[in-house]
């Protein structure tokens, strides 16, 4: 009685006839079509259905995806600028290199998005809100990329809200200033402090 | 299919982060809290369960030379899928993994032995075997993350519970900070695997020393 013999690791226990048969009974069997083609024929078949897969995915979940990424945008928009109604992009024209977006909402003020050099992992990313009186209205952290535990403290609210109400220079204590600095983490909040005094500049410039 | 051998294989004696050590890049990095550690894991899980039903349904239809492509294929694009479906409907955990939500391709691969059991058992028990090594891999992550952020932070389940702000279990002024970083998740993910063992060992012993009683 023929039975398969097993051959090597990696073979699933039930193959298809096809196969089974080619290989069995050796190069008797006359083949009219080749098992290579067979072959990369159902690979290619495999690899249709997944990119079919893929694109239908991505044609269901892209929209979402950019709601869902606008939505995060303008949380910290609203987090550092409340109150407003709309809020416009002005086109920055400053020198100030540091500064990657300013919006306007009419009658409130202006909120600068600010990437400070002097932040820790270079990735920091901060929205400052400015009331029309020249007073920082809020602080929202966009982006961290600082240690967790140290530097992305910054994130909590008791460190932000210090900002605001405040005109003019902000400072560290460590530096003069009457901001308390996230202990462990002078170099973050130093930044932070770069990057509101950065956005009070601009709203003087623009508002 | 023997679920109760699959059961015990999925969490303790084949566990896959625990016993196999397999996709500990993810176990280390997402787990700085509890949300961060469950979420990964019911997603590797989901894509898991379904990649190896799917493998195991199209076992019979795939020749055995181009069995392991096509399995990297459909993980690789189930992950993807996985990947696209969490960005849409959960962004603040995609926040949460991070970098790590695109590898989840990858570790299904790795925790399905590269589709092997899905390749030659029937969907039912591939479906069962996902699920559990799934769970297995989900519980490990769970326990890293959960105390990692309560000695790291003092808390438990923020993200999940009480709005987001979690249940503040002591103040935060007396948590041993390096249980966020690195050092925090290796010493923590070496205990968890040290007692996931312990157990397994445990699970293996009973039977003999039952029969000698007995006998």
């Amino acid at each position: 009685m023929k039975k398969p013999a097993h051959l090597g690791k990696g073979t699933a226990k039930e193959k298809p006839a096809g196969e089974r048969l080619s290989k069995e009974e050796g190069k008797a069997v006359s083949r009219s079509v080749p098992p290579q083609v067979l072959l990369v024929g159902i690979l290619c078949g495999v690899c249709v259905a997944c990119a079919l897969v893929l694109g239908i995915t991505d044609l269901l979940t892209r929209d979402r995806i950019a709601a869902n990424q606008e939505a995060w945008d303008l949380g910290a928009l609203v987090e550092a600028l409340p109150y407003g109604e709309r809020y416009d992009k002005v086109n920055y024209t400053g020198s100030d290199a540091t500064v990657e977006e300013v919006y306007r909402a009419q009658g409130v003020g202006c909120a600068v998005q600010v990437t400070p050099a002097g932040s820790f992992g270079k990735e920091l990313t901060v929205m400052v809100g400015v009331n029309e009186d020249g007073t920082v209205a809020g602080v929202a952290v966009v982006n961290s990329g600082e240690t967790e535990g140290l530097g992305d403290r910054v994130r909590e609210a008791e460190f932000r809200e210090q900002f605001v109400g405040k005109k003019g220079l902000v400072r560290v204590e460590a530096d003069g200033g009457d901001i308390a600095a996230i202990s462990g983490a002078t170099i973050t909040s130093r930044a932070v402090c770069a990057a509101v005094n950065s956005a009070l500049a601009v709203a003087a410039e623009v508002g | 299919m023997d679920l109760r051998k699959q059961i015990k294989e999925g969490l303790l004696t084949r566990n896959p982060a625990a016993v196999q050590l397999l996709g500990l890049c993810a176990a280390l990095a997402v787990t700085t809290t509890l949300r961060g550690g469950l979420g990964m894991g019911l997603c590797v899980l989901m894509v898991l369960t379904l990649s190896d039903g799917i493998i195991s349904a199209l076992r019979l239809y795939i020749p055995a030379p181009i069995q392991r492509i096509s399995g990297v294929l459909i993980m690789a694009t189930l992950g993807a899928v996985g990947d696209l479906v969490v960005q849409a409907f959960f962004p603040g955990l995609t926040e949460e993994l991070g970098l790590f939500l695109p590898l989840l391709g990858v570790i299904c691969i790795l925790l399905s032995r590269g589709g092997a059991f899905a390749w030659e058992n029937p969907p039912a028990a591939s479906l069962v075997d996902g699920v559990c090594q799934g769970v297995g891999y989900t519980l490990v992550l769970a326990l890293v993350g959960t105390v990692r952020e309560l000695l790291g932070r003092g808390c438990f389940g923020s993200g999940l519970l009480n709005g987001g702000r979690g249940i503040q279990i002591f103040s935060a002024q007396y948590v041993a900070g390096g249980m966020i970083l690195p050092v925090g998740g290796f010493l923590t993910l070496a205990c968890v695997v040290a007692l996931v063992r312990a157990g397994a060992e445990r699970a293996e012993r009973p039977r003999k020393r039952k029969g000698a009683a007995k006998g």
